[in-house]
């Protein structure tokens, strides 16, 4: 029996201590690949400005080769960063702990389709000839930024909900041993301090009550980022987003102030009168 | 003999002339003739004048002395003494106490817009 727990306990320490500073660091990394392929892309961004601009300037035959040149190698360099970038959203995600497995399953495969659609596009890149194909592959990846940048917010405003859901579930953890401590110890406190408990339990709920809500609403609103991905949309990602962003706030202030009465309550709790 | 004067002789000179002394103005001694009844009735003023204000001097009530009181020193409201209740020493309560600190601080550190998620801005249209 003595084994059995020292095994049980000694796997938990596996799975929480050492495994949980891993999953941080993995994203950490990613984060920096991502902001060093964002250098590359600003470096490759650059060379080619200069060089369509000489090619502008002096419409030769050498400038126009050397600017198709500059645009196939930023054109190549854009995809890898955008994938980068949905490799660091990747990595967020797995590291949230408040999100529903079915969103977390939806998230991965709105960036396992993104994926696809740029590993696709990068090889459209490596065939373009000429100024005009790298037009016409640049055109494509224009036409789907919409419908990438949508994504990219759903799954943004997903990781922020769900870190706020993980700091929920513990929340409500704490009011029901708090309720519990005051249903056990009734018969302790006179009659004017148990109902001061009772008014501060119900504080607390009339604060988690107002959370709820405006997490309702917020995932109101993350649906409809997920409609403006359609080309028929009028939807503005962008403008939903921080619409979300403020509500989310919101939702973080009801807590903290549920938290903060639970202090009280706490507090309270220690003594007679 | 008579004196006769002889017109046909010439003055052997002319007659010196001598200038005007200024004349002194004079004025007429007008008298002032302020008639009686406004005499009277000036009289009657200022004696009214002179009534009202020995009445209200009379009258004042004398200036109010307030004598100096004491000052008291304020006594600072004694604190209710608080007993501790046998909760207090629970270890579900001291667990609590350290959930509830911990979770305040999870909610303070909460970063609502990670910047490290912040979509990377491309240049899209080629621009040729």
């Amino acid at each position: 029996m003595k084994l059995r727990l020292l095994v049980l306990l000694s796997l938990t320490l596996f799975f929480y201590v050492l495994l949980a500073p891993k999953a941080h660091a993995t994203s950490q990394q990613a984060y920096q690949d991502y902001l060093y392929q964002f250098d590359l892309y600003r470096q490759d961004h650059n060379n080619f400005k200069v060089a369509q601009n000489e090619y502008f300037k002096f419409q030769t035959l050498t400038s126009q080769q050397t600017a198709l040149s500059a645009t196939i190698t930023m054109m190549a360099q854009r995809d890898v960063l955008l994938k980068t970038y949905l490799l660091l959203l990747n990595e967020k995600l797995n590291e949230s702990t408040g999100i529903l497995p079915s969103d977390r399953t939806y998230y991965q495969s709105l960036i396992q389709n993104e994926n696809l659609f740029l590993t696709n596009h990068a090889t459209l890149v490596t065939s373009v000839a000429s100024i005009q194909d790298a037009m016409n592959v640049s055109r494509q990846l224009e036409d789907h930024y919409k419908v990438l940048q949508g994504s990219e917010l759903q799954i943004i405003s997903g990781i922020s909900l769900g870190n706020l859901t993980g700091l929920a579930n513990i929340f409500d953890k704490n009011l029901a041993d708090a309720r519990a401590l005051v249903s056990i110890n009734r018969g302790i406190f006179s009659s004017a301090k148990q109902s001061l408990l009772d008014r501060w339990i119900l504080q607390i709920t009339n604060k988690r009550s107002l959370y709820q809500a405006k997490i309702d609403d917020i995932n109101v609103k993350i649906a409809q980022l997920k409609v403006s991905n359609s080309s028929f949309s009028n939807i503005d990602p962008t403008l939903l987003y921080g619409t979300i962003k403020q509500e989310l706030g919101n939702a973080r202030q009801y807590l903290l102030d549920g938290t903060s009465f639970m202090g009280e309550l706490v507090n309270e709790l220690k003594y007679l009168n | 003999m008579t004196n006769e004067i002889n017109y046909t002789d010439p003055p052997a000179e002319p007659p010196p002339l001598i200038p005007e002394m200024p004349v002194a103005p004079v004025y007429e001694n007008k008298k002032m003739n302020i008639p009686k009844p406004m005499i009277a009735l000036l009289i009657l003023v200022v004696l009214a004048f002179a009534a009202t204000f020995l009445f209200v001097k009379l009258t004042a009530k004398p200036a109010i002395v307030v004598a100096p009181s004491p000052t008291i020193a304020a006594r600072p409201t004694p604190t209710p003494e608080r007993l501790l209740s046998p909760v207090a020493t629970q270890s579900a309560l001291l667990a609590l106490d350290a959930h509830v600190a911990s979770l305040s601080a999870g909610i303070n550190n909460f970063i609502l817009d990670d910047p490290q998620l912040t979509p990377p801005v491309i240049e899209l249209p080629l621009g040729f």
